[in-house]
């Protein structure tokens, strides 16, 4: 069913700025153009489906040379749903660093990495497996030179590409801050294994350690938000908002958390966004919990009315048939089996440098967040100076 | 068709039934399965189901009545046969099998709710809530973050009866040693020294 949906396949031009999420109901993964052909990778997620990585195969799709066009693979943080197959991302791109938060290097977490490793051998669940490829990948790598290292660290207004050549691109870290690295490292302490101690590790929530990017390219900017929370104090937006300026606003978001309020700062909308700016987002849909809310929605459609989101934020009712097999072969047993996941939907924002005008075209199954727009339409247009307009 | 007669014993999670001449372990009736769940089975399964389909009306079928499971740390007591059971002359078949490794992501109310890869076979992930008790006697033992392992088995006896299988086990990961923790902690200082000439 999948193979019918309408897939996304030219490249941008030279000139344009794109901005392509995709998500599968639980993950989502980013791809940001920053023109003449180079690229950058947020995180990762699988269609869950095909078990294929939605990002890789559009690149693929549109003929991008990955191992060479890829500057940047940035794993915000070290959450499954960011982090589904990003390994496989980073060994495509040959060319290219990658930007993990500092903390995720010092001994505690790489113990967790160890731990993980050594606790989950031969079984699919691993937390941190990715990680684990991650720095094999970079220490293979980084025979290639004395001191070379294709790893970057982010924090705080981190620049992580400069701007230079013709057409100058900016990337710059948002977060995390300082007083979050702290606080992570204090939260990892607690996981690390204990002589005696049950062979198992939970899985911790590093949001604190998010990283939040803003991206400009010859005059339009783009902010990411990751999983960014407005705090605590002295993190997330709280911090941002406080520490970081800039001289334009960004004209399309990726809404932090999924929509959730969590991530939601008015600073952020009032400080750093356009008035109704492009905001893009994936859902989350894990057990009970469903981003965003019904009263996120609501929200965020007060705020613009240019959100779109990558799937639906409740698990279809009707499941297809062969994920309906696919249910029935785990027993009786199973209580209301669900698929938290599912095919990842893709939503691409473009727009050329010099012009007013970004376009929004939608894969399924991506859909406009708000109520009010053509639902079966895939494209729309929307200007800054102007009313949006759909097509 | 004999209506089976339900033993009350459970063992390893199964309920075991005696259907006169045949003795099979179900905790569910095959046939009761809607004709979509074939696909997912081996061709001889979907031989079978159809053949079972033709030959038994819904009224022929009857899913056990005593299926409530025993409470936590309850002993598990193998059935007693009936008396009027005969020797079995063939085996009963396993005529498809799927096994699934899970992650336990939650534990509340007497439920587990676990994250399911398919293992050995290719398929979607799920996510289900399971009772506690299942992994009696570890049940007190589980906690979020442990694996465990379901195996589904679709049986069918040479009557024709089939029924499905299920077993839910907790995987026994042991403990921490002191020198596996002190070498741990030795490696992540190696590594963490390596990737500190970064940036």
């Amino acid at each position: 069913m999948r193979h019918t949906l309408r897939m996304l396949t030219d490249a941008p031009a030279a000139d344009e700025i794109e901005i392509s999420i995709f998500g599968p109901g639980k993950g989502e993964a980013v791809l940001v153009h920053l023109g003449e052909g180079r690229w950058i990778a947020v995180d990762s997620c699988k269609d869950q489906v095909d078990n294929s990585i939605p990002a890789l195969s559009y690149l693929d799709r549109i003929s991008v040379d990955v191992s060479k066009n890829v500057l940047l693979v940035v794993g915000t943080h070290a959450h499954d749903d960011h982090i589904a197959g990003i390994s496989r991302v980073f060994e495509r791109s040959e060319s290219a660093d990658f930007v993990c938060a500092h903390a995720l290097v010092q001994p505690q977490f790489l113990a967790l990495v160890e731990a993980d490793a050594r606790a989950y051998a031969g079984v699919p669940v691993r937390s941190y497996a990715e990680y684990h490829e991650i720095f094999k990948i970079v220490r293979t790598r980084s025979n290639s030179g004395p001191g070379f290292r294709p790893l970057r660290f982010a924090s705080e207004t981190t620049v992580l590409i400069p701007p230079s050549g013709p057409m100058p691109a900016k990337v710059i870290a948002l977060s995390p801050s300082d007083e979050a690295y702290y606080r992570s490292l204090l939260a990892f302490n607690k996981l690390l294994p204990v002589a005696g101690g049950g062979r198992r590790l939970a899985r911790i929530d590093p949001n604190e350690l998010a990283i939040g990017l803003w991206v400009e390219v010859g005059g339009k900017t783009i902010l990411l938000g990751a999983d960014v929370l407005t705090g605590p104090d002295g993190c997330g937006w709280t911090a941002v908002v406080k520490n970081f300026t800039y001289d334009t606003k960004a004209q399309v978001v990726k809404l932090p958390h999924h929509g959730s309020v969590t991530g939601n700062h008015d600073g952020m909308w009032t400080n750093l966004l356009e008035r109704s700016p492009i905001a893009l987002m994936a859902p989350f849909r894990s057990g009970n919990i469903a981003l965003p809310s019904r009263d996120d929605r609501k929200r965020i459609c007060s705020l613009t009315n240019a959100a779109y989101i990558t799937a639906a934020v409740q698990r279809p009712g009707a499941v297809d048939a062969e994920a309906n097999r696919a249910a029935r072969s785990l027993g009786p047993l199973a209580q209301k089996p669900r698929e938290a996941w599912g095919p990842a939907g893709h939503i691409r924002a473009r727009s050329r440098i010099g012009e007013a005008t970004w376009t929004v075209e939608l894969s399924s199954p991506a859909r406009p967040l708000c109520g009010g727009r053509r639902k079966n339409a895939q494209r729309f247009e929307h200007s800054f100076a102007g009313k949006p307009k759909s097509s | 068709m004999a209506i089976p007669a339900v033993s009350t014993g459970w063992n390893n999670n199964t309920v075991s039934t005696s259907t006169g001449q045949d003795q099979v372990s179900t905790v569910g009736i095959w046939p009761n399965l809607p004709s979509a769940s074939t696909a997912e089975l081996s061709e001889d399964a979907i031989r079978t189901w159809r053949t079972l389909r033709s030959v038994q009306s819904p009224s022929e079928v009857r899913t056990p009545r005593t299926t409530q499971r025993p409470s936590a740390g309850s002993s598990q007591t193998v059935p007693e046969s009936s008396p009027s059971v005969v020797p079995l002359k063939r085996p009963d078949r396993v005529v498809g099998l799927r096994r699934w490794t899970g992650l336990i992501v939650e534990i509340a109310n007497d439920m587990l709710t676990v994250d399911l890869m398919p293992a050995g076979h290719d398929g979607r992930r799920f996510r289900a809530d399971f009772e506690l008790s299942l992994l009696s006697p570890d049940d007190e033992a589980a906690e979020p973050g442990d694996v465990v392992y379901l195996t589904t088995r679709f049986v069918r006896a040479p009557s024709g009866y089939s029924t499905v299988t299920t077993d839910l086990r907790l995987r026994r990961a042991g403990q921490w040693s002191q020198d596996e923790v002190a070498e741990i902690m030795q490696l992540a200082q190696q590594h963490a020294a390596y990737f500190e000439d970064a940036d």
